[in-house]
């Protein structure tokens, strides 16, 4: 189905940071498949665990315990606030599963009633209708009426219209932490507070959709950390899998009270492969001083690009702003003409929104990768600025 | 219920002490804000003093920035309205590093004087107004036997250190009816004195550790009307350690000093 804007050429194989097409033509990836090539490509100890559980099970469906799923779980149990975990294949069925935690709680606790939930403008949650419903934006909603009335969006980051949005029909309030699609806004420290603040009153879930920013993007094994607020839900998947189909929902023992024996399932949710690549990826992750380590990567590439911003004369370039390696540019041509530009210089990275190019590299790219994207987005700016 | 509806924030109250300290207060009626740097930990206490019935809280935040202290503050009181009893519990490092030169200069200095009396300095400054407006109060900051002894290098210095501030909290603080006292652990069976079960028969008279609900207990005594009238004290709770004149087996590993106690060398 011709759903997608996609490049005219195929990638065909990839090497650390960068990926080649069919021709044989070299890319510094910045986009990640969309902040999910975590560790780049052909991570020997990501091929390594999939190649060995792959000559061993595939697949039982989850009507038998699964060793390799209690361990991931109880891996992230550690490493999180979550007391329990739902194993996806994906960031909107992880979602999804967060939205069911949220109206099966309020089932469970005797107010069946508190059925919707507040959500942001300029959200993305994934392509399913429930994720649909809960954004304002029309490109994702078109021609799908009608959707649910479940959902009550108000600004991101506007605390006073949240607590205006409440009432006794209101059961949860849901969120991504740092904004992806919407053009890389991360969540502001007094909003997190607040939000925390207005969900312990009125005893109503906190989910943070951390699809894209979880997983050590910021910095952080979770973005949230940064604000040391503790949510009661969180969705992640994306570099979860590091390029396998892999998401999770994770959530305290009081928030997923509804989750009961029945209430859900996937067939593949939890599968050997899966977990065999999602406890490699945290063995990598959680490995002592590798955040750290992106914290400083983020540090050196914010300030490679605010250089960048500032020298620049075509007037292309607006600001820099994100949370992390998630990063975005803001433009002043629309983001799609720039990434397509971006990429005939070799460098691929990702559209947020109209006017914001959205740089998501592996966690693991060095000070020689960001001066050579650097580079490519300086020659991008010139191709589309005119002369300087 | 000593505690019943007062306000009591504790930092570091994620594990170990802290954690029993509030788990203790909760007991006593109390509703509980807690901090600490590690969320995951602060999740589990959070949920451990819910089950309890308590109405708790937690935010996540490093106390030696002065911001996060006072972003801490403004948290409690968004969250309860008041505040009654603070206990600077937060702190570590606990380790024998002697005074020295260092590279980079002055980094373990500043990293150990921050994570103990900065983070006791920074929430006790922010809490002073709340705890005054919010009709008197009890400051409890957590120093440590090792602030008596010139056996804990930058670590006994930053604990010493805190014992000097609650007394000036106490002299501050008496004329807006808020008391400040300080309690100093000896050896307790925590998580940070894990790697140290070979202590276990030497850490006291008792021949054993103390536990941190031994130390939550005094904590909840100090923080209570029951000590109306105690103010700018630091009571030892250690089983005995401090009265007696024989090292205890990690000092005489860590001096290598043996020979002059033949006797106490175990078998």
């Amino acid at each position: 189905m011709p759903v997608y804007d996609r490049a005219p050429f195929a990638l065909k194989r990839g090497e650390g940071v960068y990926v080649y097409d069919t021709d044989e033509r070299k890319y510094l990836d910045f986009a990640a498949g969309i902040a999910v090539s975590s560790f780049g490509h052909g991570h020997p100890h990501l091929i390594g665990a999939l190649e060995r559980q792959s000559k061993e099970l595939w697949h039982t469906s989850n009507m038998y315990r699964s060793s390799g799923a209690e361990r991931l779980a109880s891996r992230l149990v550690s490493a999180t606030f979550a007391q329990t975990v739902f194993f996806t294949n994906s960031g909107a069925e992880a979602w999804e599963c967060a939205f069911k935690v949220v109206r099966s709680f309020n089932d469970a606790t005797g107010r069946a009633k508190r059925y919707r939930v507040i959500s942001c403008a300029n959200a993305f949650h994934g392509r399913t209708m429930a994720a649909i419903a809960a954004t304002d934006q029309e490109k994702l909603r078109a021609r799908f009426a009608p959707l649910p009335d479940w959902f009550r969006v108000v600004p991101f980051n506007d605390l006073p219209a949240m607590e205006r949005a409440i009432d006794d029909s209101v059961g949860g309030i849901m969120f991504e932490t740092v904004q992806g699609e919407g053009g890389v806004m991360p969540a502001t420290g007094e909003f997190m507070h607040g939000v925390r603040d207005l969900c312990d009153r009125h005893d109503l879930l906190l989910v943070l959709d951390e699809i894209q920013c979880g997983i050590g993007r910021t910095g952080r094994f979770l973005a949230h950390e940064h604000f040391g607020v503790l949510p009661d839900v969180v969705a992640v998947a994306k570099a979860l899998g590091a390029g396998f189909p892999l998401g999770a929902c994770l959530a305290t023992e009081r928030a997923a009270v509804g989750m009961t024996l029945g209430a859900h399932g996937s067939t593949t949710g939890g599968n050997p492969l899966a977990m065999a690549v999602g406890n490699a990826v945290l063995d990598l992750v959680l490995e002592p001083d590798f955040l750290t380590a992106v914290q400083e990567r983020a540090e050196l590439l914010r300030h490679k690009l605010q250089e960048l911003v500032d020298s620049d004369h075509t007037g292309v370039f607006v600001e820099v702003r994100g949370l992390g390696l998630m990063l975005g540019l803001v433009c002043r041509v629309p983001s799609r003409q720039f990434v397509q530009a971006a990429r005939n210089q070799g460098l691929l990275t990702a559209v947020a929104g109209q006017n914001v190019v959205r740089l998501l590299p592996p966690l693991t790219i060095e000070k020689a990768h960001m001066e050579e994207a650097c580079e490519k987005l300086r020659m991008t700016a010139k191709m589309l600025g005119g002369t300087p | 219920m000593k505690l019943k509806d007062q306000v009591v924030l504790v930092t570091g109250g994620n594990s170990g002490i802290g954690r029993s300290i509030a788990l203790a207060s909760a007991a006593e009626g109390a509703r509980v804000f807690i901090t600490g740097r590690d969320l995951a930990k602060g999740a589990r206490v959070l949920a451990e003093l819910r089950s309890v019935g308590g109405d708790a809280a937690f935010l996540g935040a490093d106390l030696g920035d002065e911001q996060q202290a006072a972003d801490l503050v403004a948290a409690v009181v968004k969250r309860f309205g008041c505040l009654h009893v603070v206990v600077n519990n937060a702190g570590s490092g606990a380790l024998r590093t002697p005074v020295r030169a260092e590279d980079p200069p002055g980094e373990r200095l500043r990293k150990v004087m921050s994570a103990n009396l900065g983070a006791a300095y920074n929430v006790a400054a922010h809490s002073l107004p709340v705890l005054k407006s919010s009709g008197g109060g009890s400051i409890v900051n957590i120093s440590s036997t090792s602030a008596l002894h010139g056996t804990w290098g930058t670590y006994g210095i930053a604990k010493a250190a805190v014992e000097a501030l609650t007394r000036a909290l106490a002299v501050q603080g008496a004329p807006d009816g808020i008391r400040a006292n300080g309690i100093a652990p000896g050896w307790i069976a925590s998580e940070a004195a894990s790697g140290h079960a070979d202590v276990d028969q030497a850490a006291s008279l008792f021949g054993r550790m103390g536990t941190p609900e031994e130390i939550a207990r005094v904590v909840i005594f100090l923080a209570s009307t029951d000590a109306s009238f105690i103010t700018g004290q630091t009571i030892i709770v250690d089983g005995g350690l401090t009265i007696t004149d024989y090292p205890s087996k990690p000092w005489l590993d860590a001096v290598g000093a043996w020979r002059l106690f033949p006797h106490r060398r175990p078998k």
